[in-house]
């Protein structure tokens, strides 16, 4: 005899209700007929966010495929742009929605926790608090940094807490078993576990089963048995048995490819336009690089170089403000490369934004000739009475009627632009990091009904669909080629109608058009669709921070980083192909 | 779904919140009142109850009005109703008399009124793969629980009185007597569910024990063949650096041994998080109510001169024996 329990409990409440007519309770019957029969064939939370998301044939399939047949675990590991965080929003809304959950934690790189707040918040009306500390795990919706939640103060928490739902972004950073993460997540007491990621395979099929293995121990065996199953060479480019191989993955993971959804993407079309200083400003920008050389040589003598590259890597992924905040760090620490970094990204991004920078910089020397050669750059750069960048920008929009949207990494370039435009008689609207929630739903709103041009910072942008614009201005260009995708996908994603216009300002002879011509160019960023660099840069044997060894580079003029950068391009190509191997089985994953 | 049940739900939904509609067709043009426009951000709007054809849409779930209709109505709902007396009931029960096999023998139909409760569950199971909901409208009349799919085909009266709930209890107790074969079909699939998920926990922990076994064991008779070698070694130094590399070998075991044991203990932890894990997941099931009446409704009383005796409820549509 099975134990059958009433759910509400001692049902006193019932008259407890105010009595309803007839017809209600006759609606209130059909209802329940409608939406009980939906278990499997409709998501009966749909109408709350079906406003506010176009959603898509695959997303729901994906969705309804994970809730009926995946019940406790499932790694959703579609392709890049295919909106995996969309649905992850549908299981998550659904299983709210029929009350299978309560508790839920949701895991991300730290670079993307508000972008998972603000998706959250305005597509699914679900407040998720960021876990900024231990006590903030005892609310029922958190999300944290995995960084932050592997910390010995988070964990000890954590191991306590029994989750109704686990939500892993980016999956595959728990490629190896070894780290700190994997062995985090392993701790972790879950119901159910879902797992995203759009590229399970990065180097080798192992990874994979890493992977599987820490959202379903034992399913695909051990590593030994299945490599003895299914892999026919040490380096795991090498699958036997394929289609029971495919066929077990089916079980337990769901994975659309691009090619299979009949989604047609918007053609970008890319403009780069390489401008020529005036020779003041030239001779400017080359006193200020000779100084920051002999400054960062001098750094390199003192130094470890090695000490500060993972600070510098993490640092390549953050805010302005944040960067901020390192900056600090670093010159307590007396680690001064950031800083000269950060100098030379002023000095391309504008002129006034180059001498505010020297003037901070300034501050931080106690060399009274260095602070004199300082003196001398900002009172020439004063002197300079042009800015080609400023000038361009306003002959590119003078004829344009759509909307635009420019961006820059820099909040005083951010003000500088916005006072110009505005005297020149231009609409626009300023969205960065320092907004808060409202305000910046307020700026969103604000430039789709009334402003022709939102200027934005990096920090401000992330999460934003922005696809009713179709033209991105980069007014100066991150070193990061994540930061570049990150902006291009703010537009370039699905349910952009028009072709996407990006214009590329950068000066001839600066580190800006040495970066567009020996990186970017190259590795064809612009047109690789959003989400593909990771996968490059998982190729890329040098570890540590791309800005810096951009930087090394650019002034050691050494071209091995973009030799590299080629290599690595090319591995993911060739992952790209072993994986479509795998998981081209035709039917969409699901 | 039933088209034909969306379409009723649609025109019930219209009716109550005295929404204006237009039927052209089989198309329905609605009018919305202010408060329905704020909430679909439309004025008017148009639904094909069979086909979608252009801007029109359709009555079905994953349309967003629709579901958003469906939404408005999740809450727990209560009444007190009145069914009045029908005489058409005395046509259809003669009708249906055949089905009893009485042949010859007179009877006598009385129309008479009862008092019962009628209860709609939500059966929430629950098994280690999989979740179902089954739907179960149950009326409580006297002692007897019976099955009530034809309810809603009854006219209702709402009596304004507030009344005391019986029944409950008996009703969540008889919930097996309707859906015992799919539960016991749940219990099954839920017992073979865990037995597989245990038996890849198991074999997992199985196969990596054997693993650590199997590399232990690797070293141990490597260490036997060097011992070996070193007993038909030719040269007195051979045999020393043979007995040199056994002895460090030994050393090394000694070590892998002790780092081994702490991975059984890991493994082993491992396998009984996963069981425990395993346990959340045992059969349940779950009765939600969804709506809950109290019920004055008529039905009639066949009385067989052989001493028989049959209710014919209308909203069951056959005969139960007294």
């Amino acid at each position: 005899m099975v134990n059958i329990k009433l759910q509400q409990g001692p049902h006193g409440f019932i008259e407890e209700k105010e009595l309803v007519g007839a017809q209600h309770f006759k609606l209130r019957l059909i209802a329940q007929g409608i939406s009980t029969v939906g278990v499997v064939q409709t998501l009966i939370a749909k109408s709350t966010y079906a406003d506010k998301i176009d959603l898509l044939e695959h997303q729901t399939r994906a969705a309804l495929h994970v809730l009926n047949n995946f019940s406790h675990r499932a790694l959703l590991a579609d392709e890049v742009g295919l909106g995996k965080t969309i649905e992850a929003g549908i299981i998550i809304k659904e299983y709210i929605a029929r009350k299978l959950v309560r508790k839920i934690l949701i895991l991300t790189p730290a670079t993307l926790k508000y972008q998972w707040q603000e998706e959250m918040r305005s597509k699914f009306g679900e407040e998720f608090i960021i876990a900024d500390s231990p006590e903030d795990y005892t609310n029922s919706k958190v999300i944290a940094s995995i960084d932050t939640a592997k910390t010995e103060r988070h964990q000890k928490v954590l191991a306590n807490i029994q989750w109704d739902l686990i939500v892993i972004d980016e999956a595959h950073k728990l490629k190896n078993t070894a780290t700190q993460n994997y062995k985090l997540v392993k701790s972790l007491r879950k119901e159910r576990c879902l797992m995203l990621t759009a590229t399970p395979l990065q180097n080798n099929i192992f990874e994979l089963w890493a992977l599987l293995d820490l959202l379903h121990p034992g399913f695909l065996g051990t590593k030994a048995k299945f490599t003895e199953n299914f892999v026919s060479d040490k380096d795991g480019l090498k699958i036997n048995r394929s289609s029971i191989l495919q066929e077990k993955l089916r079980k337990i993971m769901v994975r659309n490819l691009r090619k299979d959804t009949g989604i047609k993407f918007a053609k970008r079309i890319v403009k780069t336009h390489l401008l020529t200083f005036s020779a003041e400003e030239m001779h400017f920008y080359q006193e200020a690089i000779a100084f920051i050389k002999k400054q960062y040589e001098e750094i390199s003598k003192l130094e470890k170089r090695d000490a500060s590259v993972e600070d510098v890597e993490s640092a390549s992924n953050l805010s302005e403000e944040d960067l901020k905040k390192m900056a600090g760090e670093y010159k307590r620490k007396g680690l001064l490369t950031f800083g000269l970094i950060m100098l030379t990204r002023q000095l391309t991004s504008s002129l006034a934004t180059g001498i505010k920078a020297l003037e901070r910089y300034k501050d931080t020397i106690e060399d009274e000739e260095k602070v004199l050669l300082v003196d001398a750059l900002i009172f020439q750069g004063k002197k300079i009475d042009t800015d080609q960048k400023k000038d361009f920008l306003l002959k590119l929009l003078k004829n344009e009627k759509d909307k635009v949207i420019i961006f820059t990494t820099f909040r005083h370039t951010q003000d500088l632009l916005e006072l110009e435009l505005q005297v020149h008689g231009f609409t626009t609207v300023k969205f960065n990091g320092s907004m808060n929630a409202e305000e910046k739903e307020e700026a969103i709103l604000e430039f789709k009904e009334k402003k022709q041009i939102l200027i934005c910072t990096d920090a401000g942008s992330e999460g934003r669909n922005l696809q009713f614009a179709h033209i991105l201005i980069n007014f100066d260009l991150p070193w990061n080629p994540m930061r570049i995708e990150q902006r291009i996908g703010r537009v370039h994603r699905i349910g952009q109608k028009r072709d996407v216009i990006i214009h590329n300002i950068a000066i001839k002879n600066t580190i800006e058009s040495y970066i567009l011509n020996k990186l970017y160019e190259k590795i064809d960023l612009f047109t690789q669709a959003v989400g593909e660099m990771d996968l490059v840069l998982s190729q890329l044997k040098r570890k540590g921070s791309i800005e810096r060894s951009i930087f090394d580079s650019f002034l050691d003029s050494n071209e091995d980083l973009f030799d590299e950068l080629i290599e690595a391009k090319n591995s993911a190509d060739d992952i790209k192909k072993f994986d479509h191997d795998i998981f081209g089985w035709g039917e969409h994953g699901s | 779904m039933d088209p034909e049940l969306i379409e009723e739900f649609f025109k019930c939904y219209l009716d109550e919140n005295h929404l204006k509609y237009a039927v052209n067709q089989g198309i329905y043009t609605v009018t919305l009142d202010k408060k329905h426009q704020k909430w679909y951000d439309l004025k008017k709007c148009t639904f094909d109850p069979l086909l979608a054809k252009g801007p029109i849409q359709l009555i079905q779930p994953g349309n967003f009005i629709f579901d958003s209709m469906v939404c408005r109505y999740a809450d727990v709902v209560v009444s007190n109703l009145r069914i009045p007396d029908d005489h058409d009931h005395l046509f259809a029960v003669n009708e249906k008399l055949v089905d009893l096999n009485k042949g010859s023998v007179t009877y006598n139909i009385s129309e008479e009124r009862e008092i019962g409760t009628y209860i709609f569950f939500e059966i929430i199971v629950n098994t280690a793969n999989r979740k179902q909901i089954f739907s179960l409208p149950m009326i409580v009349i006297g002692k007897r629980t019976f099955l009530a799919d034809n309810f809603l085909k009854a006219d209702f009266e709402l009596v304004q009185e507030k009344f005391k709930v019986q029944g409950v209890d008996q009703a969540l107790g008889d919930i097996e007597l309707f859906i015992g074969k799919d539960l016991v079909k749940a219990e099954n699939e839920q017992d073979k569910d865990m037995k597989d998920l245990r038996e890849i926990q198991h074999q997992h922990a199985e196969d990596q024990y054997s693993e650590l076994q199997s590399e232990e064991n690797k070293m141990l008779d490597r260490i036997n063949s060097l011992e070996n070698d070193a007993g038909y070694a030719s040269t007195f130094s051979s045999k020393n650096r043979y007995m040199a590399q056994a002895k460090s070998l030994r050393k090394k075991h000694m070590l892998l041994i002790k780092k081994n044991q702490s991975k059984r203990q890991e493994i082993k932890g491992l396998f009984d998080k996963q069981i425990n894990e395993l346990e959340t997941r045992e059969l349940q099931v779950e009765a939600k109510i969804v709506a809950l009446a109290k019920v004055d409704f008529p039905y009639l009383l066949v009385t067989f001169a052989d001493g028989d005796e049959f209710y014919y409820f209308p909203f069951l549509e056959t005969f139960e024996k007294k």
